[in-house]
């Protein structure tokens, strides 16, 4: 997976440390290093927590880029 | 109360107590397979005396026994939506993998009599198996369907 460069982008832009981010959404500073590095796949839950928290949407934050969907 | 509520609250955050559950899944089966394997050189190989054991035979059994039926009320034996014949290919397969390995064992442990008796214990075995693993599937697939229809 790779990394979630929208996060980190969306988190430092409201200035947001990762432990802060994490206080918010309860979980572990790790947990959101991890989920930016692209290394944990969080829960739709933790998910929109993350959105919420940093004012985004989920098509902003976790939608792939380069993303191709084949019928 | 809260002050022990507090003790035993559970802090960990959603990938933690996934981790915490993947340690511990590993852990079990590292003791289920390590048990099954004790058992297997003490009276099979060693040529102990199997009742010396029962206590962790019935632990084995009972934990066995909880998988599979923990399994069969999550829906999750068999995919809902793989094919019957194949299904019932895979059960043979695995039916007759399974005898052979049990005759085996009857071998290794000496409790075969004669070439009839020998017939009969892989047949019967075989019969069964292939019936559990059937009826597992079924109600399996029954509580798999269930959930879909929710």
């Amino acid at each position: 997976m790779p990394p979630n460069k929208k996060m980190k982008a969306a988190r430092t832009e409201i200035g947001l440390t990762q432990a802060e981010l994490a206080h918010i959404v309860d979980v572990t500073r790790q947990t959101i290093g991890l989920i930016e590095s692209g290394k944990y796949n969080p829960s739709l839950n933790l998910c929109i927590a993350i959105c919420r928290a940093l004012g985004k949407t989920l098509d902003e934050l976790f939608w792939p880029d380069n993303a191709i969907y084949e019928e | 109360m809260s002050f022990l509520k507090k003790l035993f609250k559970n802090d960990l955050d959603e990938r933690l107590k996934a981790d915490l559950r993947k340690v511990q899944s590993e852990g079990f089966n590292l003791m289920f397979f390590g048990l099954l394997a004790i058992l297997f050189v003490r009276i099979v190989i060693q040529g102990h005396a199997g009742a010396a054991y029962q206590e962790f035979f019935l632990l084995f059994i009972l934990a066995a026994f909880y998988v599979v039926v923990r399994m069969i009320s999550k829906g999750i034996v068999d995919k809902a939506d793989e094919d019957r014949g194949a299904r019932r290919k895979k059960n043979l397969f695995v039916a007759v993998f399974s005898a052979g390995l049990f005759i085996l064992f009857q071998w290794l442990s000496g409790g075969i009599e004669s070439f009839l008796h020998l017939a009969v214990q892989l047949l019967s075995f075989l019969f069964f198996f292939y019936l559990i693993l059937t009826l597992m599937q079924h109600f399996s697939l029954r509580q798999a369907n269930k959930q879909i229809e929710e």
